[in-house]
């Protein structure tokens, strides 16, 4: 690879040789240190490769062994560079074209979001438009650590963000939680109520008075722990009391019901075959249809295969190619089998449960009964599962107890 | 003409002194004696050092003389790659080499 890439810089011919002493010829050569390359038969003649420096040297050589010879083939940078001296204009074209890529990597061309679950890239790239951080801006005006720390305000339950910068793109990585929800940080002072009716199966209390235990029965509302700490005195008689966040690990038993009714008679796309193709190009945001076709359809899904135009992995340039395709289709009324009815309600089933899991929520018990009733196929049915069951309220100052300090003072 | 003969034998099968130091001392006989070394990958490519010169370039078939003698080589689509002052590297189908 090394020696092709010199033989290029140096410039390579390839030489046919005639005449009746080319053994001699080549010998000569060798005794002259001239190097010789790819020596063989094409259609009867002998040719071989040398660099292009050397031809001169062959003169006397072609003299002495009464040879003759013809060069074929020219190709190396000497001979490009002779090409282009003639096409000068091209020549520029190339350096400017070159001038302009390089330019075009003092900007941010594509944002891309990875790492997301429950927000939408477009979510995230439309705050980032809000901040004036779209594709076009300069790098230099990119302020990574101000990004994070936006979206990280921003949305409350993206835990971790990390903005990079590489090439002509910008990476927001973002990690979210969706194991349990981040409660807004209070200025008061709370406490943790139920947020659903639960058995507690286990509470760990950090800060706060535990007001109920492991397998009490709570109705949503009630208070799990409080955020009044009672001081009490020498006589077990309440002197003081302290307000606090109240901060615990409380998991309930909870049950979920779960009813829908699918209607038997659906209506569905059928895809009549009929479609146009049109081609585009864009050039930042500025679409330019190459092909337009106009469509008489009456109802169409529109299709659009995007590709975005890359130099090398992370040198995006702005400009984005194309197709867009316009189905024809039509409604068709059907109706579900009992069969096919059943598999439906199960499908949706699945997906409410999925949530629980996707969660990270424990299932303990599930239970489902499919019936068909009239025109619809009607599903309903319980899932049992252990959460965190906590949820924050602020102390209300009439929840505050009376502290009796009468008895107090005529102790001392 | 019998002892003519029989000396012409006799001097055919003597061994020189730098071959009996070669095979005494087992020394490289490519470095003592320069003799031709060729070395072949597979029946492609061929590397031969020590040679004097090219007396037969063709196709099918090549032709180098070395110090002790003349190599041909006979095959197809023959092409010598590079060749210098030491050193010759032939490339293309190589059916036979035999030593003269």
């Amino acid at each position: 690879m090394v020696q092709h890439g010199f033989q290029w810089f140096c410039g390579t011919v390839t030489i046919a040789v005639f005449g009746e002493e080319i053994q001699r010829f080549f010998n000569i050569c060798r005794a002259n240190e001239l190097f010789l390359r790819d020596i063989q038969t094409e259609n009867g003649q002998t040719v071989f490769s040398m660099n292009a420096a050397e031809v001169k040297k062959l003169k006397p050589i072609l003299k002495k062994t009464h040879t003759r010879i013809r060069i074929l083939k020219k190709k190396g940078l000497p001979f490009l560079r002779l090409k282009i001296r003639k096409k000068r204009s091209f020549a520029v074209g190339v350096i400017l074209a070159g001038m302009m890529l390089y330019s075009l990597t003092f900007f941010i061309w594509n944002i891309t979001v990875e790492g997301n679950y429950s927000y939408t890239a477009g979510e995230i790239t439309d705050f980032l438009n809000s901040m004036q951080i779209t594709g076009g801006i300069l790098k230099a005006n990119v302020d990574c650590d101000a990004i994070e720390k936006a979206i990280r305000n921003q949305y409350n339950d993206i835990t971790w963000v990390c903005a990079e910068l590489n090439g002509t793109r910008l990476i927001i990585h973002i990690k979210e939680n969706y194991d349990t929800q981040i409660p807004k940080e209070e200025v008061d002072p709370y406490h943790l109520t139920a947020k659903r009716d639960a058995v507690v199966t286990s509470i760990l209390t950090r800060s706060g008075t535990p007001l109920v235990k492991q397998g009490d029965t709570v109705k949503a509302g009630d208070i799990l722990v409080s955020g009044i700490v009672s001081v009490y005195d020498d006589n077990g008689e309440p002197m003081d009391h302290l307000l606090v966040n109240a901060d615990a690990d409380i998991y309930g038993e909870t049950t979920y019901t779960y009813h829908k009714e699918i209607p038997l008679s659906y209506r569905e796309k059928e895809y009549t075959g009929n479609e146009i193709v049109n081609y585009y190009c864009m050039i930042d945001r500025g679409r330019l249809l190459l092909q337009t076709q106009k469509t008489e359809f009456a109802d169409y899904d529109r299709l659009t295969d995007d590709h975005w135009v890359s130099v090398l992995k992370n040198f995006y340039l702005p400009v984005h190619y194309g197709t867009e395709t316009i189905r024809e289709y039509r409604w068709v009324d059907k109706t579900y089998t009992e069969a096919e009815a059943n598999q439906a309600a199960e499908a949706d089933f699945n997906l409410f449960l999925e949530k629980f899991i996707k969660k990270g929520i424990q299932i303990i018990e599930k239970n489902d009964t499919i019936q068909i009733i009239g025109e619809n196929c009607v599903v309903d049915g319980t899932v049992t599962v252990v959460e965190p069951i906590g949820k924050v309220r602020p102390v209300e100052q009439s929840e505050l107890p009376e502290i009796n300090t009468e008895g107090t003072e005529k102790t001392e | 003409m019998k002892k003519e003969r029989r000396l012409k034998k006799q001097k055919e099968n003597r061994i020189s002194a730098g071959e009996q130091a070669v095979h005494v001392l087992n020394l490289p006989p490519d470095c003592v004696l320069g003799d031709a070394l060729l070395s072949a990958i597979g029946n492609r490519t061929l590397y031969i050092e020590n040679y004097s010169r090219i007396l037969c370039y063709e196709d099918d078939c090549i032709r180098i003389e070395c110090r002790h003698g003349m190599i041909t080589l006979t095959g197809a689509r023959l092409t010598i790659a590079y060749f210098n002052a030491h050193e010759m590297k032939i490339t293309g189908k190589i059916e036979q080499i035999r030593f003269s």
